[in-house]
């Protein structure tokens, strides 16, 4: 009983701290994205701001079940990848319950909140929801290719498809880390954390121009606060995933911080200077150079 | 015993009393001669039947057959007749044909057959009759004319002038031959000096160059009169010309008798003369069987075959002499000449049936012609399956094998052919016959009330001017349905004639089984096709005869299951009780279902059987059984004629693949079913191969899968889950139990490896075709495929988990693939369309269907925490523990593009746009839900307690794999990482409920449902649900990134190959011209290369 609630109080410290964490850097981003764009920008607070004010609105409408449950699928899938994945190696209280499965789980985890997503926006009837989600899929099928392919070449690698064990492999110093041992994999990872982090080259899920937003096109009130929280914690979760497998994690708050900061930063560095593809040129490009990259990684691991 | 020689004196005495019964009338006459033929008929079955009596079955070829001396003297003297056991089947067979063929011309045309007709009938037989029975050469020369006069002027009796040039060139062709024959027996007499064959047979004087002439000039006459290619034209147009009726005897009949005196001269011969004869007719049997490819005369195509079918014996008699023992290649010639005789003859009769009415409504004739053509090609239970079964072993353990494999790819043309000719037959009005390419109609706007709120003034004016269009008829549905609607001729007794030849074929074919196979457990689908006919005959309810079948297929596993051990056992489940659930949707259909229950519990049956036979005959005939019936299955579709007859193809060659592998290789059973490691024969490569390509056909690996998205597609709603969910899988069992084979590296290649690639390739083509469907079935057949390529990559790996891995997609597979089908059957059944972009916003119609779409689709894409991800994470450890990295990504992008057409496919039924037309359509009937229900219950258990299914697993696969899984509570460890499913559950459940509380506690009081077009519209509002729907093309960007890469490749491929074989059929077709003097000069041609072929060349003296 202690352990559950031991297991519990873990759990929530975990969640808070990535849940603040994560709507700061979004802020954070935010206002760096307007410095390059010579706007002042919004304050980093921000996010919290949106969510209050769209959590506690006086009016919300929903299209059916679906639609309710398209934010709670969403925040379920951020939780649950976040929750599979251990966020500093060597501590008791941010290990969450990597334990359930390996990285195989997390990477199919993140369907989860996607499909989810989808069928909520999917119900709300609006045609420019599917459009957001048809690119999104598209693209999400492009880019895991050399995402699979840099996972698999870590799991040769290492001999291990266990999160916690591939950290483990990387520490005792910078060259350790697998974007020094195995630079073809890191590249080829940290070119569809580009296409999976959605921001431009890569934005045509959301375009904002042509179909206002994309799937959440529909959502409003504590609907889309959930989806706001949500960005904050899968973010979270994603820039934990790529530090573990390409950084050599972190054991410790800060050096997480650091080290997830910088690689949020490079997806905006590269945001800011590209213009948008279209979906059919962002899936092209994913099945090329990344592609090749990534079976070059796993080439090696073979001889 | 009253003696054979009154067959002939009954019948000439008949003959010449025709016309005093004519003067009593034409009644009379006809009535003789049924009754004369009758007796002709029953006469030497008295034989038959003593000799049994005396001797049981087995002894009947060691009884002594009836000498019967004419005029007093003996053989020398005079001319000898005899009968034993093969002469009395024959005349058996061919009286009764005749007897039949008569009743048939009765029905046919009362009026017509009298007069001349009637002696010439009579005379033809007689001719027949001496043939099978003289031991005399003289006397076949007579017999022979008798038969050729009497068949000219048969052709020529229908008055048409085709049919006078016909019976011309007949006589052209034949004069040459008798002359050949006459110049060959008047040799031989000056050789011999004597025209009895068993004397002739006696002396040793028949060597040497001149006697050999003499022989060839008498087989050049016989072989001739037996109609090889390329001197048979004649023969061909008379088919063609000639009234089925006639084209019947001479296909039948008359050949039957040249064949038996053929048969009977051939101990003469000496063996280069044999091997000639065989030469050309194994060249006959091939070119035939191309020719028929692209024949659309049925009664020249039925010729085609015929010609085929005798060059087939001619072979058997000729070749196999030294390669089977004489006693047993007599039975497979009766076998064969026995079945081609009736099957041939109803088939005419068919033919002649069809000129007058279509027969496509009519069960009882559908049926009797599935059964003749089965028969005739050699499908099991029929007598040919046997004989040809034999006959190939021999051949391969003579080292025959190439003339082996010409055979058997001759059988698979000529099926192609005949069963195209079924096709049109049996196919509906609305059936356009050929491969369905989707047809993207042009969308009518609905009309009907308008609940979404329609304002526009031009939607309105739309509407209404559609509302007064009227719809004009299309002129060939008009015709089609005059077609259909044509008064049903009365009942004729022409149509009882093929079906007296059916109901003997399947009763000789179930005696040969009962004989045969020694399991009783093999008979059992036949058993049910048997009683499943006739309780359709005796219009036992449907669904009584629902609740009879699912019980016997209950108790059938209940006997079955338990005596099985480790993977049998697996696909017992998967196959008995998958098809046990399954079967419960069909309870939704009513009225007469002819044949369904039949079908639907042999085939059940057969697939069962695959599991509990040892030998490699049994699991043959179970094979072949199972494909055939899943083809009577499918192509009880709507518009699946064509489909099916592509299944039908493949199917053939497939089992005709592995009927090679089985007899190339030199102990299955011991093979079958062991461990990896405890085969190392040598030189089973190419059977390997062969087994291994016809098991991956019935899989639809890529490559071979064209047939398969027509067949799941197109079959009935109800049947389509059975298919692609249970049926399936049947090519994997097969792969599971030659395991022990395929490991073995053939010429230096690692064959594991080039079946993981197939599954790869299968599960990324099966991913893409299914994205761009508008179909629904057709996403979820192509949808199979894929799930295919995985189970069939994992089996690759040889490992336990990738062993593992592939039964666990195979269980969950049979789940949630008949789960999805079985829910989308409802949702066709209640929304009348199978294409997707037509449907839409279903969740608020049909949520329960909804619902289990969903998991279906959860389970399905291998998302967490439901019994998917468990397939997932065991293919991709195992692939990564064997290194199989490229593999282990391919399959990555596939399962993604999975999760693409799968979301495209509950969102455009689903979500988005509910249509007008849908708005008052109810939830799916119960009995679709109760097996969706049921596969709900199984996944969700799986889901929570997946060491529920996986410890069964682990322990089928104990013996054949070494093991590397290990299990510590819930979380099963591999040596690459581990998994709690029963942890993910939980964390998922938690995860998923918080949010949901937060925003029922926080939103519940302002939130509310607003209606289906409030919805935010920038600057414009939505016109109707159809555009409003994006639905169509749902992956236009990605069908445009991949471009040239979707190209149909195996399509075009084996359209090539179609187009090869008909092309080459084709032009050996041009040496036909029509022209009798061509002929002739063909025959002239034939008997100078034969000639030439039997000298070893041209000699320069």
């Amino acid at each position: 009983m202690t352990e559950i609630a031991l297991k519990a109080l873990y759990t929530l410290i975990s969640l808070f701290v990535i849940t603040n964490y994560g709507l700061l850097l979004g802020g954070t981003m935010a206002r760096v994205r307007a410095k390059v764009q010579g706007r002042i920008g919004q304050p980093v607070w921000q996010p919290y701001i949106d969510i209050m004010k769209n959590t506690f609105r006086r009016t919300g409408i929903h299209h059916g079940v679906m639609f309710y449950l398209g934010p709670v699928f969403r925040l379920a899938g951020g939780l649950g990848t976040y929750l599979f994945i251990p966020v500093l190696y060597g501590s008791v209280v941010f290990s969450n319950f990597s334990f359930s499965g390996d990285l195989l789980l997390v990477m199919y985890f993140i369907f989860f909140g996607q499909l989810g997503m989808a069928l909520g926006a999917g119900q709300s009837g609006h045609p420019y929801s599917p459009i957001g989600v048809s690119r999104g899929l598209a693209q999400m099928t492009a880019f895991e290719v050399p995402f699979a392919l840099a996972v698999i070449s870590i799991a040769s690698q290492y001999g291990s498809l266990s999160i916690t064990e591939i950290v483990a492999a990387q520490q005792g110093g910078v060259l350790q880390w697998v974007a020094f041992t195995n630079p073809l994999a890191m590249v080829a990872g940290m070119i569809s954390f580009l296409g999976m982090s959605m921001g431009n080259p890569f934005s045509i899920v959301i375009a904002p121009q042509e179909i206002p937003i994309g799937p959440p096109t529909e959502m409003q009130s504590s609907f889309l606060g959930m989806l706001q929280t949500n960005r904050a914690i899968f973010n979270g979760a994603k820039l934990v995933l790529f530090m573990n497998l390409f950084f050599g994690g972190a054991d410790n708050i800060l050096s997480m911080i650091v080290k997830t900061f910088l690689i949020y930063f490079y997806t905006v560095v590269v945001g800011a200077s590209f213009p948008r593809f279209r979906a059919d040129q962002s899936i092209r490009f994913f099945l090329g150079i990344p592609t090749l990259i990534g079976i070059a990684a796993v080439v090696l691991q073979m001889y | 015993m009253v003696s054979p020689i009154y067959v002939l004196a009954i019948a000439l005495a008949a003959a010449f009393l025709l016309p005093l019964a004519e003067k009593a009338g034409r009644r009379a006459a006809q009535a003789l001669i049924l009754i004369v033929l009758s007796v002709m008929t029953l006469l030497p079955a008295t034989y038959l039947v003593q000799w049994l009596s005396e001797a049981g079955i087995a002894g009947l070829p060691g009884s002594l057959p009836i000498i019967i001396d004419t005029a007093g003297f003996a053989a020398p003297l005079s001319i000898a007749l005899r009968v034993g056991y093969v002469e009395a089947v024959l005349l058996v067979l061919v009286n009764l044909t005749a007897l039949v063929g008569g009743i048939y011309r009765l029905g046919r045309d009362k009026l017509a057959w009298r007069g001349k007709d009637l002696v010439l009938y009579l005379m033809l037989f007689i001719g027949v009759n001496g043939l099978i029975m003289t031991r005399d050469l003289f006397n076949i020369f007579v017999f022979l004319e008798i038969t050729s006069i009497s068949t000219y002027a048969l052709i020529a009796s229908n008055g048409r002038k085709t049919a006078f040039e016909a019976g011309f060139k007949y006589i052209i062709a034949g004069s040459i031959a008798s002359a050949l024959y006459l110049i060959g027996v008047i040799f031989l007499y000056r050789f011999s000096g004597t025209l009895s064959l068993d004397e002739m047979l006696a002396t040793e004087s028949l060597s040497g160059s001149g006697p050999l002439l003499a022989l060839f000039l008498l087989s050049i006459a016989l072989l001739v009169e037996l109609k090889p290619f390329p001197a048979n034209g004649w023969a061909l147009d008379a088919y063609q010309a000639a009234d089925p009726a006639v084209g019947a005897m001479i296909s039948a009949a008359a050949a039957t008798g040249i064949f038996a005196a053929f048969a009977r001269i051939m101990p003469l011969f000496p063996d280069n003369l044999r091997t000639l004869a065989a030469g050309s007719a194994l060249v006959t049997f091939i070119f035939s069987s191309l020719m028929g490819l692209r024949q659309n005369d049925v009664k020249r195509m039925l010729g085609l075959s015929s010609t085929a079918q005798i060059a087939l014996l001619v072979f058997a008699v000729s070749y196999m002499q030294g390669v089977l023992p004489a006693k047993q290649l007599q039975i497979i010639v009766l076998l064969l000449v026995g079945t081609h005789l009736i099957s041939k003859a109803g088939l005419f009769w068919l033919a002649g049936i069809t000129e007058q009415v279509s027969i496509r409504s009519r069960v009882a004739l559908l049926t009797t012609t599935v059964i003749l053509l089965a028969a005739l090609i050699g499908l099991p239970p029929f007598p040919t399956f046997w004989a040809k079964w034999y006959m190939v072993l021999a051949l391969a353990e003579s080292g025959g094998y190439l003339i082996a494999a010409v055979i058997l790819i001759g059988t698979l043309l000529e099926a192609g052919y005949l069963f195209k000719w079924f096709l049109l037959l049996s196919k509906r009005t609305e059936d356009p016959g050929d491969i369905h390419f989707e047809e993207i109609p042009e969308d009518l706007y609905p009309i009907g009330q308008q609940t979404g709120s329609i304002t526009s003034k031009r939607a309105l004016l739309d509407m209404t001017a559609l509302e007064h269009q009227e719809e004009i008829p299309d002129k060939q549905t008009k015709n089609n349905e005059a077609v259909f609607n044509a008064p049903a001729i009365a009942f004729n007794s022409s149509h009882t004639a093929p079906l007296v030849m059916a109901v003997l074929l399947v009763a000789v074919g179930l005696i040969a089984s009962v004989l045969q196979l020694s399991n009783p457990l093999l008979l059992l689908p036949l058993v049910a096709l048997v009683i499943g006919g006739l309780f359709d005959l005796f219009r036992i309810p449907f669904r009584v005869q629902l609740t009879l079948a699912i019980a016997s297929v209950g108790v059938y596993s209940y006997a079955v299951i338990p005596v099985l051990g480790g993977i049998a056992q697996i696909f017992a489940w998967i196959f008995l009780a998958g098809a046990a659930v399954q079967m419960v949707a069909l309870y939704q259909r009513s009225g007469n279902q002819k044949g369904l229950i039949a079908l639907t519990t042999g085939l059940i049956f057969s697939l069962g059987n695959l599991l509990v036979t040892s030998g490699r005959l049994e699991l043959f005939f179970s094979w072949e059984l199972m494909s055939f019936l899943a083809y009577l299955l499918i192509i009880r579709g709507k518009r699946s004629s064509a489909a099916g007859y592509r299944y039908l193809m493949f199917s053939l060659g497939g089992a005709y693949s592995i009927l090679m592998g089985l007899i190339l290789l030199p102990d299955f059973s011991q093979v079958f079913g062991t461990t990896p490691a405890a085969v190392s024969a040598s030189g089973v490569g190419v059977a390997t191969i062969l087994l291994a390509a016809g098991f991956l056909i019935k899989i639809g690996a890529a490559g071979f899968h064209i047939w398969l998205p027509g067949a799941y597609a197109e079959a009935d709603d109800d049947i389509s889950p059975f298919l692609s969910s249970i049926l399936s899988k049947a090519g994997l069992f097969m792969l599971f139990g030659i395991a022990a084979l395929l490991v073995l590296p053939v010429y230096g290649l690692e064959l594991t490896t080039v079946l993981g690639w197939i599954g790869v390739l299968t599960a990324l083509g099966g991913a893409f075709f299914a994205l761009f469907q508008e179909d629904i079935k057709y996403t979820l057949a192509y949808s199979s495929m894929g799930q295919m390529g995985y189970m069939l990559l994992a089996f690759a790996l040889m490992s336990q988990l990738g062993w593992v891995g592939s039964l666990y997609l195979a269980v969950t597979h049979l789940l949630f693939k008949g789960m999805i089908f079985i829910a989308i059957a409802g949702i066709i059944y209640r929304t009348k369309t199978r294409l997707m972009y037509q449907m839409g916003g279903l969740i608020s119609r049909m949520p329960l269907s909804f619902f289990t779409v969903l998991i279906a689709i959860i389970a399905i894409s291998g998302v967490p925490p439901l019994t998917g991800f468990g397939a997932k994470w065991m293919l991709y450890t195992a692939l990564i523990e064997e290194g199989w990295y490229l593999q282990a990504a391919a399959a990555m992008f596939a399962s993604a593009i999975a999760f693409l057409y799968l979301f495209r496919l509950i969102h455009t039924i689903f979500l988005g746009q509910l249509k007008d037309e849908h708005r008052s359509i109810r939830e799916a009937p119960v009995w679709y839900l109760i097996p969706q229900v049921i596969g709900i219950l199984g996944i969700m258990i799986f889901s929570m307690f997946p060491n529920l299914i996986i410890e069964p697993l682990q322990h089928a696969v104990a013996g054949y794999v070494p093991g590397d899984i290990t299990w510590q509570g819930y979380t099963v460890i591999s040596t690459l990482g581990y998994w709690n499913g029963n942890a993910v559950m939980y964390v998922t459940m938690g995860v998923f409920i918080v949010p949901l509380a937060w925003l029922l506690l926080v939103q519940r009081k302002y939130t509310r449902k607003v209606r289906q077009f409030n919805i935010v519209y920038a600057a414009e509002r939505p016109y109707r649900p159809e555009t409003t729907h994006y639905a169509f093309n749902f992956f236009a960007p990605y069908r445009e990134a991949l471009g040239g890469f979707l190209a149909p490749w195996a399509t075009r491929f084996w359209n090539g190959l179609r187009s090869a074989a008909g092309l080459t059929g084709s032009m050996a077709r041009r040496l036909y011209t029509g022209n009798g003097q061509t002929y002739a000069l063909h025959i002239l041609i034939y008997t100078a290369i034969m000639l030439l072929a039997l000298q070893g060349g041209v000699r320069i003296p």
